[in-house]
């Protein structure tokens, strides 16, 4: 772990210090070590990130100002896969087609109103990297319930007298059923996970075509906790298997990492305001669909373990 | 097989001119998303660049997406193309919008189909017009001829002033009618219109990693925004500049913003904008002709050209062929802004037959009517 | 007419203090107007809310404060200069601190010790600090409305729901507790520390210039890391910082203290006992 840890800290953030990310930002985490995880796999290869409207339009910097190491090029709302697809075409027309075109989209672009974009660049199999930064809602405009809002969750728009009914929408199952060529959840929870996530980006950044990156980021406003526990948190998130750490790679599916004893799901939610009025039968119910959704992707790992169910 | 361009003297439908002159223009890029009356002219496009390696046709999945595509290619350095009409332009709207304030020479066509409730598939301007705000040139035309020229123009209109530049021709009338065209050799459109070289500091370019379009502060917002107010007014020259070497290089007329016909020492004016203009040139030979004024720059609005060709005419009648709903209509807005008392008059709606009968009723009516009026329709086949 | 700025860091409730108070004037027969500064916000970083109170009529005035009567620091950390400039002459300084705010100017100054308040009736964010706005609305209240008491505790009913009844006594608390000074116990004068970087002139396009280390977003914070001997040097602090700032350097940790926000996940991930500890920002 040494040596890995020590290169990695000594990697130069392509997010410069002083961005304007909230005080504890878990997305913050992420696009460190995806931005630095992608120039390490390809160090010759420029970036372009594409941003559609949401934290990181504000994060991304205050004209005359940038965060990044990289380009950065912000967009409407619904349109990012869109003109991330643009991007990618005019530059090869430029000769400049080598660089890697990444939209990071939050879970409400994603799920929501630029849904019929992002699935149809995956149709497409355009030659993106597109990750979704989920925090599960609208954070930039002060927590609204979004496509990715999990069962039960407070939000501003979901509060507790009417909390959120049903799910989280299954984005993964969704985008794997487009037939890309590679997907992945990523958390920074712990070194173990960020060592998967950071394998992953670096597939990812071997190959072509539409890979579709799911980061889950603890928010601490929207979430409601210290802004110390954004890490811890995930942490839980994933041994809890309330976010399983999974890939699929030309529609072979894998579960990446499978804790031996799984924390209850209520000791992932417990850590977190917006899910404090949940108790007794409500919180049975959580559980169970956890359970169930673990199971489906057992199946699906099973049922794919030979040969890829999509090309 | 890639189909050859057609050229010289030929017949063609608006929505074919406008893919040739799309291909003469060698736009790099062509977004694409169907709805009609414009389809025609991506599936024309299509067509023609199949199987050329210098071309990207891209299908996208709504008109929001594909001027997202376009603008961003533009960005990052592409000649681009698009089309579109009615329902999908209005889809776009905040695309639109910014496009002129990201200061991208994208051209579009926008074949002109009233807007739903209750639907129809017919002509008048209101979806284009109604995007007057968006910070677009706007040329509007009159004839397949005009459509093909005013598309070459735009590219040089657009990448000089780095402003978008939307063409408009009425849907059916010139979009589906097969006429005349001459069109141009692939050499004389080079020499007219040089290849696509944005500013660098404008270019996304990943080789120099910036961040374009971060929050200013207001007072530096307000100043773009005012920047791009002043990139239009400068437009106002650049259009008759380019019609002048379009006429050098082309050895055809083409119209910069105003097209004015009839004697200037008329008593009465009819102004108007798109085919309504061809058709008002019937009234030339009427006992009492009026001077026949036809705009085709809307934006940025030749106000000054305008009250000068005015000036001796003691009526003038505005034709709008858009509905205007608690206001006057925006053409008739527009030539009082400049300070000349004109009775507006809307007809034409949703493809409505405007004929020269339709015209000399408008005059009658505007004689009686108080210039102060807002609009007065003209509806119900009178 | 009475012109106030309340300041403070994303998360504190500025804004709700500040509609606190409007709405204990109006129930005292004053017109009001309140209103935030109109920015994104974000958790820690500085935020502004403004007041304005008449006795006669009522306020049509439509832009921001530019000059105030009273400035209001909600934070537990000292006002900006910027802030401190818009003071009238002879206007009034409500500072959030239990120490003295040291500087010298043509200014009175009142303090009340909120977070401490807040500390003790358990009014804490989500993220665990101490919410000192009511507590400092009973000191506003005590200087500008010394009859107003009620209508505060009034008010704080009305828009605090469940979480009024610690509050009120919060606002009675810092109603109490507000000592005010007339004399500045330091000669030094009030300066910025320094001054804001020349503006470069508007290019044609709005295209980034510069990068953000020139935002020293270290002010943000409230509380702040210290590394304590028994640092083994692991480097897990520096893996998830997410500011990137915390560096090794010479077979030690370092921390910039220009860019750490003080969120704390360094401590939360150090996995020795008594390696780092989080202390409040020195003022």
């Amino acid at each position: 772990m040494a040596v890995w840890l020590d290169e990695v800290i000594q990697e130069e953030s392509l997010l410069y210090p002083g961005h304007a990310a909230c005080a504890g930002c878990g997305p913050a985490v992420n696009m460190r070590h995806f931005l630095g995880a992608l120039r390490a796999a390809t160090p010759g290869r420029e970036v372009v990130l594409v941003i559609p409207a949401s934290c990181w339009t504000i994060i991304a910097g205050a004209w005359p100002v940038s965060a990044f190491g990289v380009s950065v090029y912000l967009t409407p709302f619904a349109s990012a896969a869109a003109e991330a697809s643009g991007i990618k075409s005019a530059l090869g027309q430029r000769g400049l087609g080598d660089a890697h075109v990444v939209v990071w989209g939050g879970d409400g672009s994603t799920n929501d109103i630029g849904f019929a974009t992002v699935s149809a660049a995956a149709e497409r199999n355009e030659d993106l990297i597109y990750v979704l930064n989920d925090n599960e809602a609208y954070m930039n405009t002060g927590v609204q319930k979004s496509g990715g809002t999990p069962e039960g969750a407070w939000t501003t728009t979901t509060p507790v007298a009417a909390p959120r009914k049903g799910m989280k929408k299954d984005i993964d199952r969704i985008m794997a059923a487009h037939g890309i060529p590679y997907l992945a959840t990523l958390a920074a929870g712990s070194v173990p996970e960020l060592k998967d996530f950071r394998a992953k980006v670096t597939r990812a950044a071997g190959l072509h075509g539409f890979r579709f990156l799911h980061a889950l980021g603890a928010c601490p406003p929207g979430w409601r906790y210290p802004t110390g526990q954004s890490v811890e948190i995930v942490r839980r998130a994933v041994e809890s298997r309330y976010f399983p750490l999974l890939e699929v790679d030309a529609g072979t599916w894998r579960i990446t990492y499978r804790p031996k004893h799984p924390l209850p799901v209520s000791e992932f939610l417990g850590t977190q305001g917006r899910f404090s009025h949940l108790s007794g039968e409500r919180l049975a119910l959580v559980q169970q669909h956890i359970d169930e959704r673990w199971d489906l992707l057992e199946r699906l790992e099973a049922a794919t373990a030979s040969e890829g169910v999509t090309k | 097989m890639t189909p050859e361009l057609p050229r010289g003297r030929t017949v063609l439908t608006g929505n074919e001119a406008a893919a040739v002159a799309a291909v003469l223009a060698r736009a790099q890029q062509i977004a694409c998303y169907p709805i009609t009356p414009q389809t025609l002219i991506v599936e024309r496009l299509a067509e023609l660049v199949a199987g050329r390696d210098d071309v990207v046709f891209a299908n996208l999945d709504s008109e929001h997406s594909m001027f997202g595509y376009a603008l961003a290619a533009e960005r990052a350095g592409s000649r681009c193309f698009t089309a579109t009409s009615s329902q999908g332009l209005l889809y776009s709207h905040e695309q639109l919008h910014r496009a002129s304030r990201e200061r991208i020479p994208l051209v579009a066509v926008n074949v002109n189909r009233s807007i739903v409730a209750p639907w129809s598939l017919e002509p008048d301007l209101a979806d284009s017009i109604s995007q007057r705000d968006t910070g677009w040139v706007q040329l509007y035309c009159s004839s397949g001829q005009e459509l093909l020229d005013s598309v070459l123009c735009a590219y040089r209109i657009a990448e000089e002033a780095m402003l978008p530049v939307l063409v408009c021709a009425e849907g059916f009338l010139i979009s589906h009618t097969a006429e005349v065209v001459d069109v141009p050799s692939q050499e004389q459109v080079d020499a007219f219109l040089p290849p696509f070289r944005p500013p660098e500091d404008w270019l996304l370019d990943p080789r120099r990693p910036r961040a374009f379009s971060g929050l200013p502060e207001p007072n530096d917002y307000a100043t773009y925004q005012h920047n791009v107010a002043e990139a239009h007014d400068r437009t106002r020259e650049l259009l008759a500049e380019v019609a002048h070497d379009f006429a050098a290089a082309f050895g055809r007329e083409k119209v910069a913003s105003l097209e004015i016909t009839g004697d200037r020492a008329a008593e009465t004016a009819i102004v108007t904008i798109g085919t309504i203009g061809e058709t008002a040139r019937e009234l030339l030979t009427d006992d009492e002709p009026p001077l026949v004024v036809r705009v085709h720059a809307y934006r940025p609005f030749p106000a000054d050209e305008l009250a000068a060709a005015l000036e001796h005419v003691s009526h003038v009648c505005v034709i709008d062929r858009a509905p205007a709903f608690g206001a006057p209509g925006a053409l008739g807005e527009d030539v009082r802004s400049c300070g000349i008392p004109a009775t507006d008059i809307v007809c034409g709606l949703g493809g409505s037959d405007v004929t020269p009968e339709t015209l000399r009723a408008a005059l009658a009516r505007s004689r009686v009517e108080s210039p102060e009026r807002a609009a007065v329709y003209l509806v119900g086949g009178a | 007419m009475q012109e106030m700025l309340l300041t403070g860091r994303g998360g504190e409730g500025v804004v709700l203090a500040s509609q606190i108070l409007a709405d204990t004037f109006a129930r005292a027969g004053y017109w009001v107007q309140s209103f935030p500064e109109f920015k994104a916000e974000r958790r820690g970083a500085p935020i502004s809310a403004f007041l304005r109170w008449d006795a006669d009529e009522p306020i049509r005035r439509r832009y921001k404060v530019r000059e105030c009567d009273v400035l209001v620091a909600i934070s537990a950390s000292p006002p900006s200069a910027r802030s401190v400039a818009m003071l009238r002459p002879g206007g009034l300084l409500l500072v959030n601190r239990e120490t003295r705010f040291p500087h010298r100017g043509d200014y009175r100054v009142a303090r009340v010790p909120g977070s401490q308040v807040a500390r003790r009736n358990r009014i804490l964010s989500a993220e665990g600090r101490p919410m000192g706005n009511v507590a400092v609305l009973g000191a506003a209240v005590r200087l500008l409305l010394p009859d107003g008491l009620d209508f505060l505790e009034e008010a704080v009913r009305a828009r605090m729901g469940t979480l009024a009844e610690p509050n009120v006594l919060a606002a009675r608390e810092g109603y109490r507790l507000c000592t005010t000074q007339h004399t500045i116990g330091s000669d030094t004068p009030y300066e910025p520390a320094e001054a804001p970087p020349p503006r470069p002139p508007l290019p044609p396009f709005a295209v980034s210039l510069t990068d953000s280390r020139v935002n020293h977003t270290g002010a943000w914070s409230v509380e702040r890391p210290v590394l304590l001997e028994a640092c083994n040097v692991c480097g897990l602090c520096a893996l998830f910082c997410p500011e990137g700032a915390m560096r090794r350097v010479n077979g030690a940790m370092e921390i910039d203290f220009d860019y750490c926000k003080g969120c704390g996940i360094c401590e939360a991930v150090c996995p020795v006992r008594n390696a780092i500890a989080m202390e409040e920002v020195p003022a």
